[in-house]
């Protein structure tokens, strides 16, 4: 690594990262942590600059010695107050860069200059000046400005050689935007970019803290009031919450001695569904959808000209995003690549491409199919309605669970069927395991069963169905799930076309394969004619002359178009020079 | 090269050998007789080999320039399928003859053979050399990919550990509010009223009171007991995990290690230190495991953030 290294940095409102390609490949620098470090300011009680979690950790203690979000303030000449001192909101940013810089000299155990620093797309040339200007005064050389959906599109596509419009929806921790951009030969135009600069994954922690305390107050008649080491505590309980119905349909929070009323210890038990978390943000949700929309129409673009959808930010992890966005612009969302860092793997990248380095898309185990079950569609009353549970590109490994009820009053068994494909008609896609969950409670229709599906690395692919109010369980595994199904299905299908439409059908099938042959035979040809003149020179005078007769034997077989000959005389050549090896 | 061809050469060179050096000697001795004629004759006869599509060193040979049943035919067809087949050393297809030119074709095709020999042999010890570097290639990999192994095995050792462990930690901090809770429900240093004399009426539920307050205070202390026996027992476990607990009670707020998640007036002078803990910390070598979340004693409630 002799060269000077450049470093990809996220500069978020909430958090900023640093990464660098390395020989395993793009990576997010971590330093006994997880890579991710809050984009806070704050002056200690010693006077020292602390940035990160620690600035972030004393906010309480010393709000007035604290700054954060300064994000939103690029680019103004509003200075912002730190101790005693103001600071210009670069010179703030520039704490942030330093000590991403520092970050990076540590882990890469070299000086570090240069940088590739994202913004996003909506910035003005004011704000992205400032965001150099930064860069300078943390000691960086800011060799390019990248917009932020430029970088996510960069991390799963690194070499984008064809042109796409690719929309990146980004809900992080605070903000909310959306993109479309327009990537051709490495050029990257933005088409529009909208956004909503205050709404985040905070919004939706706060929607369930506001739950249960309302939970606790006509529950246990506990009043938390401005008892603010309780919320801190319900608030902690919401966003582990939040994070496990992204893959579970239900999420227990327990927290004991909440509080005490008369005198008694008061413990909060209180389960969370999906469905009431969804109800609970959908309305922020839908707004985002509008923003969608906003851009579209910004863009003048129809959904279906849109290439790719990628996710970035955490808050994309919820599944009514992805869910809704699917039936808004009709294909699925990207989540494969880790959503909070994405865009600085794309920085990283950019950086990596800056100093001439070949670097590949950030690689990731995803699954290639979907995986799902059979169910009656209660609204049309199909029996056959495909429920996909795993969805294709989901990064492995992966569980998902989801709820379904019985159709029957006193429904003693349900059939399981384990699916692969896509077809929402569940009969055209391939049954690869089914199951018979038998025993069930005598108990009106609308029984609870609990299905989750987990899939790994090596396609092992285990069913779990649990019946919600009994806890009666089975356990099925499914091996080698991700094998393509789909070729032996359509095997079949071309056979029985082959069938049907007789020799006719078959002897363009000849055509076909005999003109492919031909093409792999100039292929060849050319590659043993090319070996042949390299190895003349080390050949005995004796070979050199029959190499030169054959050579010239093949060109007149060429010009004649005597595909014969020209096969015989290549074997011929092939021959000789097999020996001269 | 790849690996058959190499491994095909080897089986095809051992059980040609014998027949070789006969050939070869056989070679030697007879243009040794006929000298410069003999060499000058071979281009022209090898040329005449490839043009009628007979390739002596192959199996694929197509058509002999005489009809079938020409004495001639049989032999170059004989000769061809010698070189073809290596089963077994063939008797050298060559039948006596006077005709010198039929002799010399003959010879060339042996020479052919020779030059072939040759090639393959040297191409196979080049084989066998490449295959040794590629060997020790190998081995220098597998040496430093077992290396990187074991530093991949314990980073994931030490991060499911730590997945795991957290799990754990939420655990203990429901243990430390028990026992919190237990100390608060402790009647200990509150008073009972006694009934004065003259009142012997009370007297009796007087002491009714007294044994059922003392036996509620026994039960408490056992159940303090074992919750604190029960955090011990965790702390041992953390130790042995090589995990220290972040310290709190009473030390002084740090940043670092700590999350402020509230403020409290300080009672006393204890401004800047740790009032309450309400997540515990840990921290494993350099790496925070998880911050301790606290509540930090300040000197007057502060105000909200100014921007």
């Amino acid at each position: 690594m002799s060269q000077e290294p450049i470093i990809g940095i996220d500069l978020g409102t909430t958090n900023s990262e640093v990464a660098y390609v390395t020989d395993q490949g793009p990576e997010v620098l971590k330093l006994h942590d997880e890579g991710i470090v809050p984009s806070f300011v704050a002056l200690d009680g010693n006077g020292r600059v602390i940035v990160g979690q620690e600035a972030r950790n004393q906010q309480m203690v010393n709000p007035r010695s604290t700054v954060s979000s300064i994000k939103r303030k690029m680019g103004t000449t509003e200075k912002v107050r730190l101790g005693k001192e103001h600071y210009t909101p670069q010179e703030i940013s520039a704490f942030i860069l330093k000590a991403l810089k520092k970050r990076a000299e540590t882990v890469l155990k070299q000086p570090v200059g240069k940088a590739v620093i994202t913004v996003p797309a909506y910035f003005t040339d004011a704000q992205r000046y400032a965001t150099r200007e930064a860069g300078e005064m943390a000691g960086l050389e800011v060799v390019r400005i990248v917009n932020e959906p430029t970088a996510a599109a960069l991390a799963y596509d690194a070499r984008q050689e064809q042109s796409q419009r690719v929309l990146v929806y980004d809900l992080g921790g605070g903000t909310f935007d959306v993109s479309i951009v327009t990537i051709e030969s490495g050029v990257v135009e933005v088409m529009a970019s909208t956004g909503n600069n205050h709404l985040g994954g905070d919004d939706f922690d706060d929607k369930i803290v506001e739950v249960l305390l309302k939970h606790l107050e006509t529950e246990h008649r506990l009043k938390a009031g401005d008892d603010a080491v309780l919320k801190a505590r319900l608030k902690r309980a919401a966003e582990k919450a939040k994070i496990q119905l992204s893959d579970y349909a239900y999420a227990m929070i327990e927290e004991d001695h909440v509080g005490r009323v008369r005198g008694v210890p008061v413990h909060l038990k209180y389960e969370l569904s999906r469905s009431e978390f969804e109800d609970l943000v959908r309305e922020d949700i839908m707004g985002t959808m509008e923003a969608v929309s906003r851009a579209l129409r910004d863009a003048a673009v129809l959904p279906g000209a849109i290439d790719k959808i990628l996710m970035v930010g955490g808050s994309t992890r919820i599944p009514m995003v992805s869910d809704l966005l699917e039936e808004k612009l009709g294909q699925r969302p990207h989540l494969e690549i880790d959503p909070d860092l994405c865009v600085a793997l794309g920085a990283g990248i950019q950086a990596a491409i800056e100093t001439g380095r070949e670097v590949g898309s950030v690689l990731v185990d995803v699954t290639p199919y979907t995986f799902g079950t059979s169910a009656l569609d209660s609204t049309t009353g199909t029996p056959y309605l495909y429920v996909p549970l795993i969805h294709r590109n989901s990064k492995l490994p992966v569980t998902k669970s989801r709820p379904f009820y019985t159709v029957q009053d006193n429904q003693e068994a349900v059939n399981i069927e384990v699916l692969q494909g896509e077809n929402p008609d569940s009969r055209n896609n391939i049954l690869i395991g089914e199951f018979y969950f038998k025993g069930l409670s005598e108990v009106p229709s609308g029984n609870e069963i609990l299905m989750t599906f987990s899939l790994d690395v090596n396609g092992l692919l285990k069913v779990h169905a649990v019946e919600k109010e009994t806890g009666k369980e089975i356990r099925g595994v499914v091996e080698n799930a991700m094998r393509s199904f789909d070729d032996e299905k359509i095997d079949d299908s071309k056979q029985r076309i082959d069938e049907l439409w007789g020799e006719e059908e078959g002897e363009e099938e000849d055509e076909e394969s005999s003109g492919e042959e031909a093409e792999d035979v100039g292929a060849s040809l050319d590659e043993t004619v090319s070996k042949a003149r390299s190895m003349m020179k080390e050949a005995s005078e004796e070979d050199q002359e029959d190499i030169i007769d054959l050579i010239e034997k093949i060109e007149d077989a060429r010009k004649r178009s005597d595909e014969k000959s020209v096969e015989q005389l290549r074997e011929e050549l092939e021959d000789l020079l097999y020996y001269l090896e | 090269m790849g690996k058959s061809r190499i491994a095909m050469k080897l089986s095809r060179l051992g059980k040609k050998d014998g027949a070789l050096e006969k050939i070869s000697r056989t070679l030697k001795a007879f243009s040794k007789k006929t000298g410069a004629a003999c060499r000058a004759a071979w281009g022209w006869t090898a040329g005449s080999f490839r043009k009628g599509g007979l390739r002596p060193w192959s199996s694929r040979s197509a058509s002999i320039p005489f009809p079938p049943g020409d004495w001639r035919y049989e032999v170059l067809s004989d000769f061809a399928e010698w070189l073809a087949e290596v089963e077994s050393p063939p008797p050298l297809p060559v039948e006596p003859s006077n005709d010198f030119v039929e002799v010399l074709a003959e010879l060339a095709a042996l020479r052919q053979e020779m030059q072939r020999q040759n090639r393959e042999q040297q191409a196979v010890g080049e084989g066998m050399a490449r295959m040794g570097e590629a060997h020790r290639e190998l081995v220098s990999r597998l040496e430093s990919g077992l290396g990187s192994l074991e530093a991949l095995e314990s980073a994931i050792r030490e991060k499911t550990e730590k997945s795991v462990f957290l799990h754990f930690a939420d655990l203990r901090d429901t243990l430390q509010r028990g026992l919190r809770e237990v100390e608060r429900s402790s009647q200990k240093g509150k008073f009972l009223w006694k009934p004065p004399p003259g009142l012997e009426s009370c007297e009796e539920g007087y002491q009714t009171a007294l044994a059922r307050f003392q036996g509620y205070e026994t039960a408490l202390e056992q159940f303090r007991q074992g919750y604190a026996m029960a955090l011990e027992r965790f702390d041992r476990i953390l130790t042995h995990m090589g995990i220290e607990k972040v310290p709190v009670a009473g030390c002084p707020f740090d940043p670092s290690t700590m999350m402020a998640v509230g403020t409290r007036p300080a009672e006393g002078g204890e401004e800047g230190t740790v009032a309450e803990e309400l997540v515990s910390g840990y921290t494993r070598g350099e790496e925070v495991l998880r911050s301790a979340q606290v509540v930090v004693a300040v000197a007057r409630p502060v105000e909200e953030a100014a921007d």
